[in-house]
């Protein structure tokens, strides 16, 4: 426990001249979720410190949920899926991460044996099938309506979607039943929801061979728990794909100032700026933690002008052939807002299933 | 009712009165599903096409010829016979009247779903220039395949590279080297019967369900009525498209594709708003047989596309193989239907003289066709004596220095007109304010209809075709639901623009030339002549017209 503490105690050390900001803006709009929304939600009771282990009762055993956070989405959860309701970004969203965790996968080998590999118009060359993604299990952790599971699952994986919100998931499994390509018989992929947090899956003993936490993590009560968590729930050789988003001033005027208080793109008081994590310090925790190696980071960016999610170059140099305006962008700037991380476990490590080390 | 608004299915509001505001020009009832549900057998498909003409048919063809859009499941629904389409097989002195000049950007993705090579070279014309003049002033422009510089090297050419059209049935790599050694440019555009499209389509189209494309091509057939079920009751998919076929079957789809012609029952279902205007002008098309001795450019088989504005409209010549040219006649209706009954020999020498004389010359013989469609005048006798008055004129006016437009090269004379050939049909501006809704997707002459006179309506409807299914592919390999609004809105926002503007550009030309108002036939010649002699404006608007100024490639 010694080494996460020292990372909780750096997170929160940064994070801490920005709680006054936090209070100001953010916790009147967060309490305005809870009074207009008087949803029971199914409590789990959330922890702010990270005292709390496995070894208490189930209730108690989420020590990474937040719950003000959980109500918020679930409150949201029958707009998930209306094209143009309050999750029409991540909707926007969903090619371009889709894009990147394909690139990466097949970057790191994951994919070989999926079929041809071509180009796509001028994007970087990936599994040109229908399947690409046939034979992988993909954890998502948050999935929330399903965004990305769905498509992940149409690309031939079998997917495992988590999330905290009953709300969520009962909306996500509704929305999937939908679509036959989902339904497990039509289509090589398949799609299961549950309601639980990683730490119950990681208890239950699984493991996959791809986790992905899709802006998640600057939602989450202890970023550096769950990191490690998220650690122990990859496959040995697995990969593990986060996105965030970067904590400078670019970032709340676009995510903050402007998607929620201007633009109304997203409800106010979706994003807390003193959570955001900038991209070393999520490589450090990814490295340390989650006892990954971190392959690639990559920003990404919303073109007001195509009205699309485009990726930015990364700094290993790939992506530059990005289609779009935003394609040119390199780091540091890329990464100064929304970006992804990509990462790698060895094969050799092994972490006791107790957490502890 | 269970007939909803495209909108209310999105946002789950249901409109009890949805079924009374279907448009009465609507050619389909819109039924409750329940009424059909009981005895209709319900098949689930990823793209169903209403419409099999080029644009349905090619996205069916552009579809099945891609690697993963190929594993769709896929319907084509047409109201006529396709299989016809395979056994066309026309006499060499015979000429559909329904003739399209492709861009060579139409002709690239022609090529790419692999129908240009199962076109005979025979019936597929090269126009390798074009004149355009003004029947008031007599200026001109002339456009040269040469012209257009730089299209073998410039960026765009890269993009298109390995595309640049050749005739069907040429090597490919041939061509390629006159392209980089000599001046031998591409054609402007490539004019050929619509019919020897389609009977290429449908060659592709079972070729791709023989080698086990899940495409059902349903033709004779005609949809009775499109509806989404919604509520309780409904199906899982309840808030996909159900096509309900006169054959008693329902198909039910993940996307539907209008390619369903200028009054698409689709976008009535999809209660997408098409907005224009008719033209006071009908079109008139015919297939000319031209006097091979004074076709321009003897021996060099140069085929020369042919356009005289006129106060009643534009009148263009378009070649053909064989001395058989293709007309486009726009002017007023009760013209039309009067050349329409006109006979052939009176006829042809009304073409002749609406490419010579003076538009005054003209207004006096279309009154003196009489009510039936006959002759009042010997119009051969009274063309060739105007004629003989002009050329005295023009020798004149060159003996004293000045220059005319009678010095300039004149179309070949008509000789022949195939008989049953002529067609009138009216002239419309639409466009759709929308070409996309939550599961519903418009191509073609269902999105937008534009004048004829810049011949680019088919043109503009492969060039959806072609951005759809490049669409389509990208939401595949990404993952998304091919239908969901996201993943069609790249498709809209890239071609509701270009779209537009095509639009708007041949609306004003045709306003502009519909006048004989002095200031304005001096304006538009002073224009028309400055462009001619501007090469590199010049060579914008023949990229524009030839489909190479694309906006950039995005997905």
């Amino acid at each position: 426990m010694a080494s996460i503490g020292r990372i909780t105690a750096r997170i929160t050390r940064i994070s801490s001249p920005h709680h006054v900001l936090r209070r100001s803006i953010l916790q009147p709009a967060t309490a305005r979720f809870l009074t207009t929304t008087p949803r029971t939600f199914h409590s789990h009771n959330s922890f702010n410190d990270t005292t709390t282990t496995s070894n208490n009762n189930k209730e108690d055993a989420i020590y990474t949920v937040n719950k003000e956070e959980i109500a918020k989405f679930a409150a949201m959860s029958d707009e998930w899926w209306a094209p143009q309701g309050p999750f029409k970004m991540l909707h926007l969203m969903n090619p371009p991460r889709i894009r990147y965790i394909r690139n990466r996968l097949h970057a790191s080998g994951a994919l070989s044996k999926n079929g041809a590999f071509g180009a796509e118009s001028g994007k970087e060359e990936f599994p040109m099938g229908r399947f690409p993604l046939q034979g992988l299990s993909i954890l998502d952790v948050g999935c929330g309506g399903g965004l990305l599971a769905e498509a992940l699952a149409r690309l031939g994986a079998k997917v495992t979607g988590l999330d905290a919100s009953i709300e969520n998931i009962q909306m996500a499994r509704i929305h999937a039943k939908k679509d036959p390509l989902l339904n497990g018989v039509s289509a090589p992929g398949s799609l299961e929801y549950r309601h639980q947090t990683a730490e119950q899956l990681l208890e239950q003993g699984n493991q996959f061979d791809v986790v992905c936490s899709m802006e998640v993590i600057e939602h989450v009560e202890n970023p550096a728990g769950f990191l490690k968590v998220l650690g122990q729930l990859v496959k040995p050789e697995g990969d593990l794909i986060l996105s965030t988003i970067s904590r400078t001033p670019l970032s709340y005027f676009l995510t903050i100032f402007a998607a929620e208080h201007v633009m109304r793109m997203v409800p106010v008081g979706t994003h807390h700026w003193s959570k955001y994590i900038n991209p070393d310090e999520l490589h450090k925790g990814v490295e340390e933690l989650s006892k990954c190696e971190v392959l690639n980071i990559q920003g990404i960016g919303f073109n007001p002008l195509s009205g699309q999610w485009e990726l930015t170059r990364s700094r290993d140099g790939s992506g530059s052939t990005e289609a779009g305006l935003l394609g040119l962008l390199g780091p540091p700037l890329a990464e100064a807002s929304n970006y992804f991380l990509a990462a790698k476990k060895p094969a050799a490590v092994t972490i006791p299933a107790d957490g502890s080390s | 009712m269970s007939s909803l608004l495209a909108r209310a299915v999105r946002t789950g509001i249901r409109s009890p009165l949805s079924s009374r505001l279907h448009q009465p020009m609507a050619a389909i009832r819109f039924q409750s599903t329940e009424a059909k549900a009981a005895a209709t057998a319900t098949e689930e498909y990823d793209v169903v096409i209403v419409g099999g003409g080029i644009a349905g048919s090619a996205l069916a063809c552009a579809l099945a010829s891609n690697k993963a859009s190929s594993t769709l499941k896929i319907a084509l629904i047409e109201a006529f016979d396709l299989s016809n389409h395979i056994k066309w097989s026309p006499r060499p002195d015979q000429y559909s009247n329904r003739v399209s000049s492709l861009t060579p950007k139409s002709v690239s993705f022609l090529k790419k779903i692999g129908v240009w090579s199962e076109l005979d070279s025979s019936r597929v014309a090269a126009c390798e220039g074009m004149q355009v003049w003004d029947g008031v002033s007599g200026a001109r422009i002339t456009f040269d395949a040469t012209d257009v510089d730089g299209v073998q090297s410039s960026f765009l050419h890269q993009v298109f590279s390995g595309n640049i059209p050749t005739p069907p049935g040429v090597n490919n790599s041939t061509n390629q080297e006159n392209l980089d050694g000599s001046k031998e440019a591409s054609p402007l555009a490539w004019m050929t019967e619509n019919l020897h499209v389609q009977y290429g389509l449908q060659k592709q189209l079972v070729g791709h369900q023989a080698r086990g494309v899940k495409l059902d091509v349903f033709e004779k057939t005609k949809v009775q009525g499109i509806t989404t079920e919604q509520g309780e009751s409904a199906q899982p998919q309840g808030d996909w498209p159900a096509v309900q076929l006169d054959n008693g079957k329902t198909l039910v789809t993940r996307l539907l594709v209008g390619a369903d012609g200028v009054n698409s029952p689709v976008r009535s279902f999809a209660k997408i708003e098409s907005l224009g205007w008719d033209y006071s002008q009908f079109g008139l098309v015919g297939t000319l047989q031209i006097d091979p001795s004074t076709s321009t450019a003897p021996g060099q088989g140069k085929g020369i596309a042919w356009q005289r504005f006129l106060p009643t409209g534009p009148i263009a010549m378009l070649p053909l193989n064989n001395g058989y040219a293709s007309l486009v006649w726009s002017t007023t209706p009760k013209i039309a239907q009067d050349l329409k009954k006109l006979p052939a020999r009176d006829f042809c020498a009304l073409v002749n003289a609406a490419f010579s004389a003076s538009p005054a010359e003209l207004e006096y013989l279309y009154k003196n066709i009489g009510p039936n469609g006959e002759p009042l005048v010997d119009f051969l006798k009274e063309i060739e004596w105007r004629t003989s008055v002009h050329d005295q004129e023009a020798s004149q006016t060159m003996i004293r220095g000045g220059s005319s437009s009678q010095g300039d090269a004149k179309p070949p004379r008509v000789v022949d007109v195939q008989e049953n050939s002529r067609a009138p049909f009216p002239l419309r501006m639409r466009n759709s304010s929308s070409y996309v809704e939550d599961r519903v997707v418009l191509v073609g002459d269902a999105a937008h209809t534009v004048h004829p006179l810049a011949g680019q309506g088919l043109n503009q409807g492969l060039a959806d075709v072609e951005c759809l299914a490049r669409v389509i592919e990208t939401s595949l390999l990404s993952g998304s639901d091919i239908g969901n609004i996201h993943s069609l809105t790249p498709y809209s926002s890239e071609r509701f623009l270009p779209n537009l503007a095509m639009l708007g550009t041949v609306d004003k030309l045709s306003k502009l030339y519909n006048t004989d108002f002095g200031p304005v036939v001096w304006a538009r010649s002073l224009g028309l002549t400055a462009v001619d002699k501007m090469g590199p404006i010049k060579n914008e608007i023949m990229r524009f017209a030839m489909g190479l100024e694309e906006p950039s490639k995005r997905s």
